[in-house]
């Protein structure tokens, strides 16, 4: 499986799971946002595009971070007990 | 079902599946530790750039009130489910059994 494949359907499933609790949490008011600081393009008319990239950015750098240090350090994954 | 629960709920899937389900185990690992490390301090200094600047703003029944950062304690379990969960879920997929597969 190609890397940008096998990133895409990690962030899908991460997706499913991350966003009902956000929606949830932005439907409830958890959470709100100033609307002049942000872009206007909203899901469900309340779900700023903004937020909804969060959840590709986020597990983006840290599989890039998990990358770039399994390289630098040298470990394994695989030495501990699976 | 405020926020507080959620990032507990969101905390306890992702151990359980990571353990459990997934199998990755990621959380015995070094190399996880070490990654969350560095991108830890990034998430204070972004959780701090967007309540500081009122960009993002938490109702005060949804959240039990401590913060770090500017931002509720919450997000932050609710940030570490998410990368702990994104790295299982990746290095089970890097398993060379399953990329066959594809």
């Amino acid at each position: 499986m190609g890397k940008l494949r096998q990133f895409l359907l990690v962030d899908a499933l991460i997706m499913i799971l991350y966003l009902g609790w956000d929606i949830w949490a932005v439907f409830k008011k958890s959470w709100y946002f100033d609307e002049n600081q942000i872009i206007g393009w909203q899901l469900f008319d309340r779900l700023p595009i903004e937020e909804i990239l969060f959840f590709v950015i986020v597990p983006l750098m840290g599989i890039l971070t998990y990358s770039a240090l399994l390289k630098l350090t040298g470990w394994s994954t695989k030495d501990e007990a699976r | 079902m405020i926020y507080s629960d959620i990032a507990l709920d969101a905390v306890m899937v992702a151990v359980l599946l990571d353990l459990f389900i997934v199998r990755s185990k990621m959380m015995t690992r070094g190399i996880f530790w070490l990654t969350y490390t560095l991108i830890f301090p990034f998430q204070l200094l972004t959780n701090w750039w967007l309540t500081a600047n009122k960009i993002v703003m938490y109702s005060d029944a949804e959240i039990i009130g401590r913060r770090l950062a500017g931002a509720p304690v919450e997000d932050l379990l609710f940030g570490f489910s998410l990368i702990l969960l994104t790295l299982s879920l990746w290095e089970f997929f890097n398993q060379k059994e399953f990329s066959k597969q594809f």
